[in-house]
């Protein structure tokens, strides 16, 4: 059979053929390698473009007092940001008319309702990139307003913002948080773990106009929100705390002032009101060292107010009784040539240890405390809580300095009345909570449970401590020594006298150490009393630190005595019914 | 078996041509349009449902997003108002007020003891003493935005105060008409009225005060 000639045609539809299988083949491949060996690398990159993650964030939990008064609180504010690569005349809507604007008008807008300056507002509606911030943290109000405005290329963004309601009102313990949220002072900072929140994540799927689309969404980590912190503090008689600080470190133009009021039974801190304080939310304003709670922080020889730590201890040894007698000249020699004097003058005068506290006489006390060792009296201090934070643990707490063993011979005696030791106000107002609560030292409560965004209640600070210190009997004739120092004539505590009410108090005119190894002239004023002094329930210690119009601590009686009035009104304390015990100051 | 047995060979039959009718291709054509029809219908059908559920899921989404948007608007508004709220009950603007209303803060607290029928502390009146009257703010607050306006605090207490006043006048009117028609006025009536909180006639709204086993309410932290 002839071998038959292919022809033209089949060869070109052979040729056809083979194209068509290897188009197919390489489709296949294709197909192969996209849908098997690429496919996952090309889903992500889909979902890439069509998704978007936004961060959802947490909202920082309050802190309230003791009724449950917000005094931080976190709200949404807006940052008003604008794209200057769109900035162009634009058209609203105004009473249903299309009206244009130019720039200028949207920038004098703008700057009227944002409170700027229309050039500060122009020069931020310029620049080569898609973003730029024109004011940051605005209110509600101010976002809504700018939003009437209907300019296409603003943008605000929606941001947590940290707000204090009350101002500086226990500024100085709230501490504060920065711009961008994180904590940066006082409970704020300490208590930053029931604060803070934890961002959450969402990522959701969009259609090409930006809208998402339903179902999409995915969160992949909730946000957590802060807890609620609650304090001891009452707002209320913070608040009155604070005015009458405010009033008196103005008048007497002092560096700063301090009310610290304690519930005696239970170590609660109602109020620890300083001037000058923080405003938080404003807190570049007030000056560094202003920003912190001196009542934690500062350090300083407390003075005449430790005389009644030295009589409790001679009393509690058995050495001494309110009526022990001592001879007190207006100067003394200790150590053969260290002089020791009264700050005001006096001939020798005979005093009983009733007599030392209301004239508050260094060269009575320390006939008294010499009779009980350096070493004894230095463990009473460490039991009245003196060379230790406290359990309020608050940052960059003073722990104070009090030596075991003198440092030098005479501190043997100025550490009678209070030199040669440093102590913080906290510390001070618990040395009188231990009077008042019968020689039992409780520690300081400030802050009492956080409540976390699921409603799970843990206690804040450890639990509370009771250290017996003093004898119930101890105590009981201290505190009947302080009511003699306001109810006999003689000495600064009478100033402090509340018609109606017993109550006890000494005065502190404290000398300042100048950092050359000697003292300045200006002084750390003080009152620490208690009410009602038959029963005390409320101790209050006011400080007033280098005063410049007085220089003892007959500047430091008056707000004491119209803080304790509120105190006693506030807390419906009738007026005492019984008379207060006279023990004699003189023989 | 038998079967097999008695077959014989049959005649062929001999083959004819059958006038026959040409089978028709119509049914077969008319089955495969049938079936075509059927497919695009469906396939259109699909199409329409799946086009009114778009427009239905997008209408759905803008609805959504208006909701949102609308939430976004009342939890604004809710938030400024309650700025607003802490504002005026700030300690600074409760402060500044009682202020400029002239207040003046009582020193001497004075409390009736029910159980002993006393009166505990020198019950004097407060003094217009400058010591005495309410200080005006000396704590700053960058959060006090919205202050009251004592004008209008006392327009309203003196609207209040008038309304309450015309209101027992008209109470007392009632009273006395009641009384007067009444041939016999039974003491013990009023007197119960008083013990139940009627006061002048008309029932007293003012919540009751706890008062501890003294007669003094309790300090509010025992």
């Amino acid at each position: 059979m002839a071998k038959r000639q292919p022809s033209v045609e089949a060869s070109r539809l052979r040729a056809a053929r083979i194209g068509v299988l290897f188009i197919l083949a390489a489709f296949i491949f294709a197909l192969v390698r996209i849908q098997i060996v690429d496919a996952p690398k090309i889903n992500q990159q889909s979902m890439d473009r069509r998704s978007n993650t936004v961060t959802i964030p947490a909202m920082r939990g309050d802190i309230v007092d003791a009724n449950g008064k917000i005094l931080a609180t976190t709200v949404m504010s807006y940052d008003i940001n604008v794209d200057p690569l769109l900035v162009a005349p634009y058209t609203a809507t105004v009473d249903g008319k299309q009206v244009t604007y130019t720039v200028q008008d949207a920038t004098n807008q703008l700057a009227y309702i944002l409170k700027l300056d229309p050039t500060v507002v122009a020069a931020k509606l310029k620049g080569t990139s898609h973003y730029s911030q024109v004011a940051k943290q605005v209110d509600g109000a101010t976002y809504l307003r700018i939003k009437r405005l209907d300019i296409p290329w603003v943008y605000p963004q929606a941001v947590p913002h940290r707000i204090y309601p009350n101002g500086a009102l226990a500024g100085n313990l709230l501490g504060f948080v920065g711009t961008e949220g994180n904590a940066l002072e006082g409970l704020e900072l300490s208590e930053n773990k029931c604060l803070a929140g934890v961002d959450g994540q969402e990522t959701y799927q969009r259609g090409v106009d930006g809208i998402r689309i339903p179902g999409t969404a995915a969160v992949a980590v909730a946000p957590k929100n802060g807890g609620t912190l609650k304090l001891t503090i009452d707002s209320d008689l913070q608040y009155y705390a604070q005015q009458v600080m405010a009033k008196y470190v103005r008048n007497e133009r002092a560096d700063w002032g301090s009310a610290i009021v304690v519930e005696a039974k239970t170590g609660k801190v109602l109020a620890a009101a300083e001037v000058p304080s923080v405003d938080p939310n404003a807190y570049w304003a007030t000056s560094a060292d202003a920003r912190s709670a001196r009542i934690f922080r500062t350090t300083f020889e407390p003075g005449s107010t430790i005389k009644t730590v030295t009589a409790a201890t001679a009393i509690d040894q058995g050495v001494a009784t309110p009526t022990t007698h001592v001879l007190a000249p207006q100067t003394t020699f200790v150590l053969n040539h260290f002089r020791i004097s009264d700050s005001h003058m006096h001939p020798t005068e005979k005093l009983t240890l009733q007599g030392i506290l209301i004239e508050s006489s260094n060269t009575g006390i320390i006939q008294i405390g010499i009779k009980v060792p350096y070493e004894t009296r230095a463990a009473y201090w460490a039991k009245f809580g003196l060379g230790a934070r406290t359990a309020v643990n608050y940052p960059g707490e003073g722990s104070g300095i009090v030596h075991n063993t003198a440092p030098d011979g005479v501190s043997v005696y100025t550490s009678m009345f209070g030199q040669a030791m440093t102590v913080t106000p906290i510390q001070t107002a618990y040395i009188y909570q231990t009077f008042a609560n019968n020689g039992v030292r409780l520690s300081p409560q400030l802050m009492t449970t956080c409540t976390a965004a699921d409603g799970t209640v843990t206690q804040v600070q450890k639990a509370q401590t009771a250290t017996r210190v003093l004898k119930p009997s101890t105590a009981r004739q201290i505190v009947n020594m302080l009511e003699g120092d306001v109810v006999q004539k003689g000495g600064v505590g009478s100033t402090a006298a509340i018609p109606g009410y017993r109550l006890g108090g000494k005065s502190g005119t404290a000398q300042i150490a100048d950092g050359r190894g000697g003292y300045g002239a200006l002084h750390a004023i003080s009152f620490i009393g208690m009410a009602p002094a038959e029963d005390p329930q409320y101790v209050l210690a006011v400080t007033i630190y280098k005063p410049r119009t007085v220089s003892n601590s007959i500047g430091a009686t008056p707000p004491f005595k119209a803080i304790m009035e509120q105190i006693l009104r506030m807390y419906r304390v009738p007026p005492s019914t019984t008379k207060s015990p006279v023990i004699p100051a003189h023989w | 078996m038998s079967a097999a047995l008695n077959l014989k060979p049959m005649a062929r039959p001999s083959l004819t041509v059958v006038q026959g009718q040409r089978p028709s291709i119509l049914p077969r054509v008319q089955g495969r349009l049938g079936f075509a029809l059927m497919v695009v219908v469906g396939c259109l059908s699909i199409a329409l449902l799946n086009l009114g559920l778009n427009l239905a899921t997008s209408t759905g989404v803008y609805q959504v997003a208006g909701l949102k948007a609308e939430k976004a608007r009342l939890d604004l508004n809710t938030q400024i108002l309650a700025q607003q709220v802490d504002s005026l009950s700030s300690n600074q603007n409760l402060a500044s007020a009682a202020q400029a209303m002239g207040m003046v803060s009582n020193a001497n607290p004075v409390f009736l003891d029910v159980n002993s029928h006393k009166v505990v502390g020198d019950a004097t009146a407060a003094s217009g003493n400058l010591d005495r009257r309410v200080s005006g703010n000396l704590i700053a607050n960058a959060q006090w935005t919205t202050r009251s306006n004592p004008g209008q605090i006392r327009n309203a207490l003196a609207r209040e105060q008038a309304k309450a006043t015309a209101s027992v006048a008209t109470n007392v009117a009632t009273a006395t008409a009641s009384t007067t028609s009444k041939t016999k006025p039974v003491a013990t009536s009023s007197s119960s009225n008083a013990e139940a909180g009627y006061v002048g006639g008309a029932k007293s709204s003012a919540p009751q005060v706890g008062l501890a086993n003294s007669g003094i309410p309790t300090a509010p932290t025992h």
